[in-house]
Formats: structure tokens, sequence, C-alpha cells
């Protein structure tokens, strides 16, 4: 366009108003065609700018009426509605929310999305939807990223050549979908989809399944095939062979008193995660008032976040598991439970070493029959699963803690038949909607290969990923905060995915893709309304604004199975298994696992997920290889040491890797996080990491046999703590240190609370001095006088160390991602971190507890860090925050050597003005509110003083000074899924919740003898071991 | 280096102390001899060394140039060691300057008469010092173009400094200091640089001249000038105190394990002088034999020295031990844990390095033999500076890099810029001292010749050496 | 007896220290006022020889020295207190303790600046000119010749019989310098 090269030889240019840029006949010419493209030049041209991008995203939602009558972004208008707010009153740096739904790691929960003139810069949990319940997790929160993130795919790639000229041309994009519709129209129509296969994720949206179900019916022989990290193929089996059809399970945890996890991770990035927590978490909190709390057992092969909450951590391999649970079935049959024969003849086959804990469990079990629930990881073997079913049945937990529901997606067939097929040169045509198969297939099934076999190979991806560039054809797929959609979470409530903000790129949602192939070009809007009108009674239209509004489809509740299952089954399903060796044998298991981080590798070109610490190695930028302290010393094996993973099935592969020696994995087993050492080229994803794909072979995530040899060179591996601990992977005194020396986390007993309600004894173990003395200070306090005074609690027993406050305060407060060199140096930014400490014995991996502790600006009272600040940068708020004034800082660092929490940051560099530079997109998530930080400034957790100051607002104009409870939730708190964080108002003598909670005897302030009398203080941590197993137990 | 005569001179009094001029010296010739740099032609090995110094000098201007333009990230710093070598070098030569104060001010108010011929130097280093040591709290903040708001100067953002800080009074202490040491040493070169205006002709009769202030001997003014002079080093003596007081209570004021002790004020002192003392030795054993002056400069000066430095190594090495013992007795886990990683954590190297060259080594000055030998004096000094730098670096880094959380523990390595900065900081004090040895009478002309017997206005029989120096 | 106008006094030169000790004596009791010695360095109770009285320079230290203290104390008391009190630590505004080392850091400065200003303020110094230099000899002031100046302004000076009165007293070299 002229227009644009004058603009790109000006070089930048900034609209001084929304008006006038409005005028600008660039703008109207822009608005003309289908995508603002300001959005790429963003991209070709780094150096712009994030207001001039402002300008023209704002423009187009504040213009959209004015320009339909000129033919606009999309006709007819389309109405998005503000979740409580109508849309008319967009006033400039006030926020808009709007409710839409996602799916993050397997869950599909609804959403809550922050706007400001246009801008999605925040993603939270929709509070009324009954799998978010206002909460999300990391990956939902680092979505506001994503959408952002400068390396998505762009323009339609084929055979991975891009097809324009750097410019995105929305015209191309829909001829070639065109062109591709006829071809396949050409191919397939005669034959009725002959050799026509689609290969698609496993999205619960009613659209899309229609879609294709309306596809299958175009093309009758036409193949789906689901393939999807979180896909319970086994679970699925499992129930089948009971008789439940296409089906998955749904637990109920607020129901369980007794919960038993088989490497199985509910708590950490398996299933519903973020409503299981919640749930959880209202078991645990029951300790203050009832004295009760439930009890959880688990066994694993590695330190999940499920396994750091437990009373009773077992360390067992994956591959040892289903025989475990055979010897519980065992124990459980011998105090009366009714199983079925063969289940305990086999059972009795095997010999375990962990009696005593199965033992234990299997009494808890059988006294809390109906308030219980066993949990299997979804890498067990199907015959595993059906066991754990069986006994759910037989102690009648099904139906109350668990719920067998039916499945809204087709039945489908797994990639290996997929492939197999291909190589038999049955597949002609190969639809790919939104899945990355080329990397994430298992290796012994060579994908890349076969897919060269296929004649017409059409992908649509966010990325131009190792996919999108194998495949004949490519389209850029628009992300769900671009596009409509609907999607169904598990409990089989239905909710409409709304836009925010207007595609950056030319670019197809999964919807207009799949309908585009049909020669249907209806946009995602048409489509989506389409389908929900066929099941819509009366008004669709007032029906359809609720629903936006509510952000979820009332009355929407899918189908459970009530029929019992047939134990009998299980008999068959036990059959030919034979005695194996596993549960013994000192040979070596790979367990190959999602990463708490990158998932499956779709969050590999996040930065905030890659500087995201681990929950419990707290490694970020990177994999390694997970090796207990044990197994490394026999093997030789430092942290930083190359290892060789070795695995010889029908084919041998090999992995060099870096190791990383952590207490807690079982012995002779080394951990694989997967979902990095990609080779898609993105500017965050390259050169993170090792890629764990290579070495899974099936559909298993677990083998055995491996041969893990350290091999010559280190790789240095950028942990958040523990910098530079000597030798720290052989001892736990950084551990011992922290717990038992100085009492900075605190953990206590239900026993002991039942004994001593006040707390005072058990405390006394961890109070340095005491109590009453080191109150005292040598002057009368400066009070802060105030009507609001700001105060914190965060719940040690409900934490999970999910990381989602972490992510949740990096969008909030535009923090800086430093990158791995940085991290090296420990100059990382992260407000909140969360510090995890190991105890116990690292020779006995089953002796290993861990604690999380999430650490943040605690707002001294006397605060050290203010009183050494020699330009009074750093001072006391009358509300009783520790504030800063980032321009009056000269940068001393004083106060950060001087605060005993080390929670303040310094800007080494200018952070965030190289974070636009190399991520040019990443300035349009900023947050508005939040000064961004420039070079020589420390900087840390505000309290999110801005939310407090907009809380403050709302009141002044109900003309109260008094800030009413709840109206300030800061980040972390608002995204926490165990409501562990607790702000509030401690003047509120009424109804303040955090006030009471600091009246609990569980609360302490962290090094309470140095009198800094910290506004954020901590609730102990209590476990609930059973006193049949107290021994085994630390502390 | 020609130590005969002087150790002859030894032998012959060990009856009684050796007097502080040698050799038959009138007070002409005393002049001529101080005159004698400023007046010969420049030696080359001053113009080797200066270009040594100024090429040091460079350094520190790439290295300082380099950090305002990139950010303090160039140095090893991080989010848990927030201070290292830049509040090191701070310390060190703060602590290096102490010397030269000690010995125009204290010692003068105790009459020690020795310090004559060695202040004029000493106080030159204390202000040279003083320079170095300003620069690193200047350019450690992390923007550099505000730093003059630790100031108090009224500003329409009604803003002021926190007179709570500790680094505030740091920047009052030190540039008090630096003031006070500067006309202290101007005061006393007054009658000199007379001196030498009187001795040259042109342009530097011109420059001397100026700077003599038109001073012509009168006794009206040498009384004012003796009270004025006595009065200064009444009231160094306290500041020079209260420097490394208040420098060491940026530590001692803080709460971290380590740096929270009450033992530092007077431990910081007696290091500073340790130091002082040393540098002191190296400098005047390189410029009595660069210019001849063994018979202003005798043994008895760096005996006395020497003696002094074992004194304070021995404090310092009491204080170490006194810090361990209140670690373990205070029952404070915090404190016992850093001590322990102290002398057994990823530091011990630094640690222990910092005993065997401060509190070992030193004690070979028991023997008089070593302390009257000048190479060994030499060496054992440069190890004392050695040692007292790695204590201001045991002090800082070891306490930051274990502190309450064991979350937050860390290691920091330095980077080749805080090496850099640092050597060049020894590039910019040496540039400056070469100029001051050239130009300036190194030592105090006036004072030795009242402490030469024939000074003695009452003084007609020649029995009177020894009381030249009894005083 | 007639006195050139532009006299300014007499300069005699003496070779050691007791020799100027003992002339000054002597010029003392003849009771002359406007008369000075000069000496390289300070010759020991050469004061009372000449009947000096003691140095003002002390009083101007303690008034500067006392300003300095009350005035930083002052200005500490009114930034924290009066001009912007600020919340820090939640320590009183006017945190006295913590103020004492910059008070006395300034009661040391000033006291300082009193005592060099001070004391060349009384020896009306800088004084670049001065008819004393017009004479060779007196460039050996500063080394190691010693002397006595008798100005004409002096009521008892007489050009000759002070000049012989001054060689009469040992000095090696007499001689009358003009303005």
């Amino acid at each position: 366009m002229q227009s644009e090269n004058n603009q790109e030889k000006s070089g930048k240019k900034y609209w001084r108003s929304l008006e006038e840029m409005a005028e600008s006949p660039e703008l109207l010419a822009q608005m003309k065609n289908e995508f603002p493209s300001g959005a790429a030049e963003l991209e070709v041209t780094p150096g712009v700018d994030r207001r001039s991008f402002l300008g023209i995203i704002g423009a187009s939602a504040a213009f959209a009426g004015l320009t339909s009558a000129t033919g606009c972004i999309r006709k007819p208008a389309e109405k998005i509605l503000p979740y409580n707010k109508r849309p008319e009153d967009l006033v400039e740096g006030k926020p808009q929310y709007y409710a839409s739904a996602g799916r993050f790691g397997g869950s599909v929960f609804g959403l809550l999305v922050t706007s400001y003139e246009g801008r999605p810069t925040k993603v939270d949990g929709n509070p009324s939807h009954p799998m978010s319940l206002g909460a999300t997790n990391a990956f939902a929160q680092a979505s506001a990223l994503e959408v952002y993130d400068p390396d998505r795919s762009q323009s339609v790639l084929k055979k991975g050549v891009a097809q324009t000229s750097g410019r995105p041309d929305a015209k191309l994009l829909k001829t070639t979908l065109a062109a591709a519709a006829a071809e396949i129209k050409a191919t397939h129509g005669s034959t009725g989809g002959q050799g026509l296969a689609v290969l698609l994720e496993a999205v619960p949206s009613p659209t899309l399944l229609g879609l294709l179900r309306e596809f299958q019916t175009t093309y009758p022989k036409s193949t789906v095939t689901i393939h999807d990290a979180a896909m319970r193929w086994n679970e699925m089996t499992a129930l089948a062979s009971f008789g439940y059809a296409n089906a998955h399970l749904f637990h109920r945890l607020e129901e369980a008193d007794v919960v038993a996890c088989f490497d199985a991770d509910p708590l950490g990035i398996e299933g519903d995660v973020v409503r299981n927590s919640k749930m959880y978490a209202t078991k645990r909190k029951s300790v203050d008032e009832a004295k009760t709390m439930s009890r959880l057992y688990v066994a694993e092969p590695t330190f999940t976040n499920t396994g750091v909450v437990a009373d009773h951590r077992l360390s067992l391999r994956s591959s040892a598991m289903g025989e475990a649970l055979l010897a519980l079935a065992v124990q459980l049959a011998s105090k009366g439970l009714n199983l079925p024969a063969e289940v305990i003849a086999r059972g009795k086959q095997v010999s375990t070493a962990n009696e005593k804990w199965l033992k234990a469990l299997a009494a808890d079990l059988m006294a809390n029959q109906g308030k219980s629930v066993i949990m299997v990881g979804q890498d067990q073997r199907a015959w595993v699963h059906a066991l754990a079913l069986a006994i759910n049945s037989a102690l009648n937990n099904l139906g109350k803690t668990l719920v067998v529901r039916s499945s809204p997606l087709p039945a489908a067939s797994p990639l290996h038949e997929l492939t197999r097929e291909i190589n038999k040169g049955n597949v002609k045509t190969l639809v790919i909607i939104d899945s990355n198969p080329v990397y994430t297939a298992a290796a012994d099934l060579s994908f890349a290969d076969a897919l060269q076999k296929v004649q017409t190979s059409i992908h649509l991806g966010y990325h131009a990923d190792e996919t999108g560039v194998a495949c004949a054809l490519h389209f850029p797929r628009s992300h769900a905060l671009e596009s409509w959609g609907d999607l169904v979470s598990s409990d089989g409530t239905a909710a409409i995915v709304q836009p925010v903000i207007e595609p950056l790129y030319p670019s197809l949602s999964d919807v207009e893709f799949l309908a585009g192939l049909m020669g249907n070009t209806k946009n995602s809007y048409e489509l989506v309304q389409a389908q929900w009108k066929k099941s819509t009674t009366g008004d669709f239209d007032s029906s359809w604004r609720r629903w936006l509004h509510d952000g979820m489809v009332k009355g929407t509740v899918g189908e459970t199975f009530s029929a019992k299952p047939e134990l009998s089954k299980l008999a068959q399903q036990l059959e030919g298994l034979g005695t194996s060796p596993e549960s013994t044998s000192t040979q070596m298991e790979l367990r190959l696992v999602l990463d708490r981080s990158v998932y499956d590798g779709r969050y590999a070109n996040n930065a905030w997920m890659q500087e995201l610490p681990d929950s419990v190695t707290k490694l970020t930028w990177d994999n390694a290889a997970l090796i207990s302290p044990k197994t490394a010393k026999a093997k030789g094996i430092k942290t930083g040491d190359f290892v060789e993973i070795k695995l010889k099935q029908d084919k041998e592969a090999i992995l060099k890797i870096a190791a990383f020696v952590v207490p807690g994995v079982s012995e002779n087993t080394v951990v694989v996080p997967l979902g990095y050492g990609r080779s898609f080229n993105g500017r965050v994803s390259t050169g993170t990491g090792f890629n764990g794909y290579s070495l899974l072979f099936g559909e298993n995530r677990f083998a055995f046999g491996a041969d893990v040899q350290r091999v010559s060179g280190t790789y240095e591996l950028a942990t958040t703590q523990e910098h530079g601990v000597s030798d720290y992977s052989y001892d736990t005194t950084v551990g011992k240190e922290a717990v038992e020396s100085r009492g900075v986390t605190r953990e206590i007993t239900l026993a002991a609370i039942k004994a001593d309600p006040s707390l005072e004894e058990t405390f006394k173990k961890f109070n340095l001095l005491d109590p009453k003395k080191h109150k005292t200070l040598l002057w009368t306090k400066t009070n802060t006088t105030s009507g609001n005074q700001w105060g914190m609690t965060i719940d040690l027993n409900s934490c999970t160390g999910c990381n989602a406050c972490t992510v949740a305060c990096q969008a909030e407060n535009n923090i800086s991602v430093v990158g791995k060199k940085r991290v090296l140096k420990s100059r990382e930014m992260h407000w909140i971190r969360i510090d995890r400490y190991f105890t116990g014995n690292v020779d006995t991996p089953d002796s290993i507890q861990a604690v999380f502790q999430p650490m943040a600006c605690a707002h001294c009272e006397t605060a050290p860090c203010e009183q050494v600040c020699p330009v009074a940068a750093t001072v006391h708020g009358v509300e009783g925050t520790n504030d800063i004034a980032y321009n009056r800082c000269i940068g001393t660092r004083y106060c950060a050597n001087n605060c005993p929490y080390k929670v303040r940051r310094f800007n080494y560099f200018n952070f965030s003005k190289e974070n636009d530079a190399d991520n040019p997109l990443y300035a349009m998530q900023k947050n508005p509110r939040v000064t961004v930080r420039f070079r020589g400034v420390i900087e840390k957790c505000t309290y999110c003083v801005q939310r407090i100051n907009a809380a403050r607002v709302e009141s002044k104009i109900r003309g109260e000074d008094i800030i009413r409870e709840g109206a300030v939730v800061t980040a972390c708190q608002q995204v926490c899924p165990t409501d562990a964080i607790t702000f509030g108002n401690l003047a509120d003598e009424v109804d303040s919740r955090v006030k009471m909670l600091k009246a609990l005897p569980r609360n302490y302030a962290v090094l309470s003898e140095l009198a800094l009398e910290p506004r954020t203080t901590f609730l102990a941590k209590v476990r609930n071991p059973n006193p049949e197993l107290e021994s085994s137990t630390q502390l | 280096m020609d130590t005969s005569v002087t150790l002859a001179n030894l032998e012959e009094h060990v009856d009684k102390r050796s007097p502080l001029v040698l050799g038959s010296e009138t007070f002409s010739s005393v002049t001529n001899i101080v005159s004698r740099p400023m007046e010969m032609t420049t030696p080359k090995a001053w113009w080797i060394c200066f270009l040594i110094a100024l090429s040091g000098l460079g350094v520190l201007g790439a290295a300082i140039g380099y950090l305002f333009w990139e950010g303090v990230g160039v140095w090893g710093l991080n989010n848990r060691v927030g201070w290292a070598w830049d509040i090191t070098n701070f310390v060190f030569w703060v602590g290096i300057g102490h010397a030269g104060t000690l010995i125009s001010a204290i010692l003068f108010l105790f009459r020690q008469k020795w310090r004559t011929s060695i202040n004029r130097a000493a106080e030159a280093m204390t202000i040279f010092a003083v320079i170095c040591a300003l620069i690193f709290p200047g350019i450690h903040v992390g923007r550099v173009w505000v730093a003059y708001w630790l100031f108090p100067i009224p500003n329409q953002m009604a803003m002021w400094p926190n007179f709570r800080s500790p680094l505030l009074w740091d920047v009052f202490a030190v540039s008090t200091y630096f003031t006070v040491s500067t006309l202290f040493w101007f005061v006393g070169l007054i009658p000199d640089i007379a001196t030498f205006r009187d001795r040259s002709k042109g342009i530097r009769k011109f420059v001397y001249g100026l700077f003599a202030l038109g001073w012509r001997g009168s006794h009206r003014h040498w009384l004012n000038y003796e009270r004025a002079y006595l009065i200064l080093a009444a009231l160094s003596t306290p500041l020079v105190l209260s420097v490394h007081t208040i420098v060491s209570f940026d530590f001692a004021t803080s709460q971290l394990p380590g740096w929270h002790a009450t033992i530092f004020p007077p431990y910081f002192v007696a290091g500073a002088i340790f130091s002082g003392f040393a540098m002191v030795i190296n400098l005047m054993i390189i410029c009595r034999w660069v210019f001849k002056l063994e018979h202003l400069v005798t043994m008895r000066h760096f005996e006395n020295m020497a003696k002094i430095i074992l004194l304070t190594g021995s404090m310092v090495g009491y204080a170490y031990a006194m810090e361990f013992f209140i670690a373990w007795y205070s029952g404070n886990p915090y404190e016992r844990y850093i001590f322990i990683s102290r002398a057994t954590g990823p530091y011990a190297w630094a640690y222990w390095t910092m005993v065997t060259c401060n509190v070992i080594i030193p004690q070979l000055f028991w023997v008089r033999k070593i302390r009257t030998n000048l190479w060994a004096l030499f060496i054992i000094s440069v190890f004392v500076n050695i040692g007292m730098w790695f204590e201001r670096f045991v002090i800082i880094v070891t306490s930051l890099h274990r502190t309450f959380l064991p979350s937050s523990w860390a290691y920091f390595k330095p980077t080749y810029v805080d090496i850099a900065t640092f050597i060049g900081s020894f590039g910019l004090f040496f540039t400056l001292f070469l100029l001051f040895i050239r130009f300036l009478p190194i030592v105090a002309i006036a004072e030795v010749k009242t402490v030469m017997p024939e000074a003695d206005p009452h003084g007609h029989d020649h029995g009177h050496h020894a009381k030249g120096g009894a005083h | 007896m007639n006195q050139k106008k532009n006299l300014y006094g007499v300069l005699a030169e003496f070779p050691t220290a007791p020799a100027i000790y003992h002339a000054c004596e002597k010029v003392r009791d003849k009771g002359f006022t406007h008369w000075d010695a000069h000496t390289p360095f300070p010759v020991h109770g050469l004061e009372k020889a000449m009947g000096l009285k003691a140095s003002k320079v002390p009083w101007i230290v303690l008034v500067m020295g006392l300003c300095g203290a009350s005035g930083g104390m002052l200005l500490q008391w009114w930034i924290n207190t009066q001009a912007y009190p600020l919340v820090i630590s939640a320590k009183p505004f006017f945190s006295w303790q913590a103020f004492v080392p910059v008070t006395f850091e300034l009661g040391v400065l000033l006291g300082s600046f009193g005592a060099v200003f001070g004391m060349l303020f009384i020896n009306r110094l800088p004084m670049w000119y001065h008819s004393l230099f017009r004479s060779e000899r007196f460039e050996k002031v500063t080394d190691d010749k010693f002397f006595i100046s008798i100005e004409a302004r002096d009521p008892k000076f007489d050009a000759n019989a002070t000049s012989k009165m001054l060689s009469e007293l040992g000095a090696t070299h007499v001689e009358l310098v003009e303005q």
C-alpha cells in the first residue's frame, strides 16, 4: 500500500488521538481490508512502538460502528458483550472484562479476559464457571502473552515456503483455502472420502465436532484421528471394557476424605487441575474450624505438585504401580472388601516391598468407603485403570467421589493407527487441525517420514511449527482470544469462546478452517451461532447475549453413566500379564512426563513459561534428566553433567541430555520432561532443553531397561534456587537449615493441633525468641493511621506450588523476562517466587518431603529496606504498604541487601526495553496501570497497588473512605486455585477475612524474631499422617 | 637500596633511640635534599612508572565508560549479592587513607616527632586514596546521572535525602574527610611551597608563589599557623575515627548475619590503620630509594610503622576470633551458620587468604631482623594489603551469599569489568602520587628542621641527638 | 634625622636559632611594637621572646564548629518533621540518634574551615606582594637564615640607630628595605 510505504519511510508515526487517527485516510484504508495491517508493520519493523499499534487496535475497536458503512472488519457487525458492563462505556484506561473459555493442559474452564482499548492484557478465571471458580493455572495466564507471540504463523505456507512478501494477505488466505477445498472435493468427492484423514486434538468444541460430523457425512469413508497430550486412551479403554463407551472419569475431590494417587497428578498438570485444586483445598481448610482434614496418599516416581502436598508419599516407579495396586487389592480383600477372586489370586503372586504403606492405605480406604478415591495416572496401562475402577466401585466410591461421564469427543483412532494406514499408502490427503505430530509423535512411529508419503497434507497451526513446514500446505490459526468458538468442559458445562481482539494477522480459527475445507466460507461467528441455534428454543438472541455475559451456556450438563461396572470383566484384563520383575529389578526405568512449564511443547515459545521455575527443580529455560542422588552417586553423575540415555526396543533411541540430581526421584529411574529441544526456530524456544520425544516408544510414557551413562561434557542449568549451593544434590542442608534451624516454613500435624489448639507448645521449636519478647521496639512506632491497612496471609497448607501466582503477577505487573544467561546470574525478576525446601534423607526417597512457600515482599511495618535507602525512594504508605518511587530510586541496591526475604529485584539492564526489542509484540500485553520499570531501579511486589487505587476510586464514588472487603483482589490471590492467598484490610474490624485468618493459631511471621512485623504472614502447613505410618514421615 | 648505613646506625644506638635525621645534615642540606626531586631532570624511572600508571587510569576510564553505557549489570552482581567488588574497593581505599591522617594528626597530638619525615607523603596518600574510594559509591548506583540526589540540594520536587541511611552518613563522612584532609595537607604545604618559590625561577616561581600565598616565615604568622595546625590535627583525629566507624555502620546497622555486629567500628578502624601503614611503607620505601632520602626517612621510621602494623594486625586477628566467639555464644543460628560457612563454605578460600595475610604473616614483625629489612617490609606490606582487600570482600560477599532464607543463597563471580575497574583505581592512585612526588615536597621541610638539634633556641652543647627524638 | 618617605624598615639577618632568640628578647625589651621575626620553621618559644599574645584562631574554630553542628541537626529536624515528613521503617520523624553522624561531620567540617580560613584571615594571607620580598637575602628565610624586621612606622624607629642596634645584637647582615 502507498500509505504504508510512506509510513515506513517516515519511520515511527504517532497519533495524537484516536480521533485524529480515525480520520487519517490511511487508517480507513487499513480498516477496509479484512485485517489491520498495522500488526504486520509491527512485525516487519520492530522499531515501531506500542503506541501506534495501540492506536490501530484501539481505533478498530472504537470505530467498528463508524466503519461498518464503508465495509468494515466483519459484516454484519458483531456485538461481543463485556462480562458485566455495557460496551458503550469504553473509557480509555478503564479495562473491560469479557467472559470466554479456554482449554489448557487438557482441561476446559471459563475465562474472564481483561482488555484495555482492545488489547487483551490478562486472562483470569470466570468466577461463575464451575470448572474455574475464578481461578486459573499458569498456562491460562501465559495465553495473555501467547496471543502476542511474534513468531506466530502469519501467512500461508506451501511446502514450508511463505506465500507472501512478508505482508499479510487476507485474500490469498481465502483463495488458497478455497483451492484446497476444491482439491479435496476433486480427489475424494467421488470415492466418499476414501484415503481422506483428519487429525485433530481432543478439543471438545460442539461447533468443531459438529462440522467434523458434517465432514464425515460428506466424506463417509474419511477417518478421524485424535492426537493429544492430555488424551486418556488407557482410561477410555478400561472404561470401555466395563461397558462405558467413549467415556471419561470425572473426580469430585470435595467428597473425598482419603485420596490415593498412583502415578497421578490431579493437582499438577493432569486433568481438571484448577477444579481439583479448589476442591482439594476445601478439604484442607476445614482444619481450622472442624479440625478435620482429608488424607492424601501418593505413589509416584518423581515429585509432582500432588506428591509434594501429600500426607504420605511413596517413591514408586511407574512400572510398579499396577502391582502395587494389586497388592493393595489383596490388602483390601483381606479386610473384607468384595473383589473378584481372579484379582486376588493374581494379586497374591506379586511381592511388594511396600506392604506397610499399602496396609495403612487399605485400612483408611476401608474406613472411608464412599468417601475415598483412588486415582491412576493417564500413562498407566489400561488394566491398571480397570483395576482402580474396580476397587473404587467396590469401595462404593463410584458416583460419589468419581463419576463416569460420556465424552463429547467422537470415536477416533490414535495416531499409531493413522501412521500404519499412511505407511500402507491408504492415506492420500491428511488434514491436520492444530496439532503438531511431527514433533510430538512417538519416536518409533517416525511420523515425519510417514507424512512425506501423504500426497496432500494440509495443516492449520498457530505456529508454522515442525508439522507446519513439513506439510504441503499450512494455514495460520487465529488465537482463541481472536476468534469465536465454543468448548465443553469435562463436567459438561458448555461455554462460548468470544474474541476480544481482531486477529493480528490474517488467520483462520479451527472452525473456519474445517468449514472452509467443505467450501463453507462462513466466519467463526456465524458458524458458532449456527451450531447453537440448532439446540436453542425460544429467543436465540437474548439467550445468546446471556451466555456471552455469563460465560457459559445455562443448563448444559452432559451425560453420566449410572450403571455399576461388571467387575467380572476385569478378569480378562489381567490375563496374560505374567509376573513381571519390574517392581524389584535394578534396571533403569525411563519416565517421560509432561512439563510443568511448556506442557507438551506448545508453550516452548512463550517467554513467561520458559522462565517460570519448575515447581520442584526450580529449573528454567531447560529440561533435564532427573535422577535421584543415590542413583547419581552410583553412576558418578553430578548435576549439569551430560548423560546419554539409550533405549533399545524394536529400534534404538539415544538422547544426550544434561542431568539434574534431585531428591524424591525413585531409585534406578531417570525422568525426562517433554516439550523442549524443539526444531521450530522461535526466538524464545530456540536452544532450550532436549527433545524427550526422541525416547518415546508407543503410547506409554515410561519404558524399562534404559541405559543411562555419564558422557563427557557439562551443561549449564539455570535454577532460581540453590544458585551455587555447593554439592547441594547430595544433602538437604538447605531444607534442614530452612525448616529445622530457622523455622522459615512451619509444618505441624493435625494430631498436634488437636492436642494443642493454641499451638504455643508446638511452635516453640520454631521460635528462636520468645514471641512476647521480640515485639518490643526501642521507639514508639510512627503509626500509619489510615482506615485501610492492607495485609495478606498465605496458607502453606493449601499451596500446591502450581506457579500460577508467579505468572499472574508477571502479567499484571509488566515484569520483564531476563533470559537464561541472567537467571544463571540469579537476576530473575519474578516478584513472587515459590520457595521449595526438601527435608529428609536423600538416600531413602520415601523419607524425602518437600514444602512450598510462596515468597513476595511482606510489607514489613518496620521495613529494613526503608531506613537504608539514602534517597528515601522506598518509604511507607499511609495504608501500611511499603512503596517504591521508581523515579526517585538511584539504585544503590542497599535495600535489596538489607531485605531479609530477598524479594527485591534490581534492573541490572534496561530489561523492559530489551524485551520489547526482542519480541516487538510483547509491548502490547503491558498493563497500562503499572509503571514499566527502567534500567537501574529496584522493583518488588506492591500488593497490586494499582488495583487498590482502582478500588479506592470506586469507593470514593460511593462516598466511602473505607474500601469494602473483597473490593481489592491481588493478581496472585485472584489466580490461586486453592485460595491459599488472602488479602484485605486489617483495620476492618467487621468482616475482614484476612484479619480473621491472622487470628488463627497457625498464623506466623517468617523470621519473626527480627521484629519486622510483616504484613504478609503465613499459615503453617498441616499434614495429616496416618498414625500407623507416623514413623516413616519426617519432622 | 642502601640499608648498610642505617643498619650500622641502628647498631650504634641500641641503648638509646637513633636520631630522626642522620648524617651531618644542616638546615640548608635538608632543603636541598627535599628540593632535589623538583629541581632534578625527570628521572627515566619516573617516566616509566608514570606511563604505567597512566595506562591504568585509561583502563579505569574505559571500564567506567562501559559501565555507564550498559548498566551495573556488566558487573557480576545479582539480586542476592547486591554489593561486591564495588563496595569492597570503596572500603579498601578509604581504609588506606586512614594511615595518612593517623600519622599527621594523631601522632602529631602525641608529639611523635618521628612522624615529620613521612607525614607529608602519607597525607598525600590519604587524599589520593580517598579520591579512589569516592569513585566507587559514585559509580555503583544504578542511575549515575541522578547520583547527586545523595546531597541535600533544594529542588522543585521538595525531596530530601534520608538522613537515617548509613549510606548518607557515608556521603557526609567521606566528603568531609576528603575536604579536611586536603585543607590539612595544604596548610602543612604552605611554608614548603614558599621554600620552592624562593628556590625556583620564572613560571615555576610564579605558580609556587601563587600557592605559597606570600608566606614570609613571619613568626606572628607561625603563631596562628601552629595553633591552626594543632586544631586541625585535633579535629582530624575524631574525624578519621568517625569515618571508618561510619563506613562500618553501612554493615553494622543492617540486619544481615555477618554484618550486624557491634564490634565493627573499632575493628574497621584498626583494619584501616593496618592497611594504611602497609601502603605507607610500600610508598616510602620506593620514594626513599628513588630520591635518596635515606637520611630523612630512616630505618627507625620503618621500624615504628612495622610495630604499628604488628599491633593493628593482632587487633584485627582478635576481632576475627571474637566474631566467631560471639556467633557461637549468641546462639543465633543465622550468625552461627554464616561464620561456619565463611570458614568452610564456597568462599573458604577467600576467608583463609584473609586470615593468612592479615593475622599470620604480620607476626613475622616480632623479629627485629625482619622489621628492619626493607625487602621483608615491602613484601609483607603487600601481603597485608591483599589481606585487607579480602577482609572487605569476605565481610560483604560471604554475608550476602548466605542470608536468612536458604532459598536465596547464591554465588558471586566477578566479571572482567569488575577486575578492570579495580586495577584502574590503582592507575588513578599512582598517577596522582607520581605527580605529587615530582612537583611537591615529599618531606615536610620546615617540620623536619624543627626536630633537628640545631633548631633548639637554647641548644649550645652538642650531646643533643637523643633529645631531638626523645620527646 | 631625615628619613626616606618610602622606607619600609630595616631587615637584619641572623645565623642560628639561639641568636635570633636572644636578639628578639632584646628588641622586645627595647619596646618596639611594629616588628617581626622571620624563620624557616617555627622556633620554639620565640613568641615569648617576642612577647606575642596567644592566637585567636581557637575561638573562630569553636564558633564555626558549633554553627556546623547545630545547623546540621537543625536541617535534619526541619526536613524530617517540617519540610517532608516520611514514615520510614515506622521510626519517629525526629530520630535524633540517626542524625548524630551527620551533625558531627558538619561540625568538624565547618570547624576546620574556621581553623584554616580563620588563620589566613588573621595572618592577612594571601598577600602576594610584601616589601621584604625586595631583599635578595630574604629568600633564605625559607631555607636556613633567620631575620628580624623592624618597620619604619614604629615610633621608636630610627634607620641608623635601629640598624646599629641590630648589628650589635649579632646580626650578620643588616639592610634597609624600601616599600
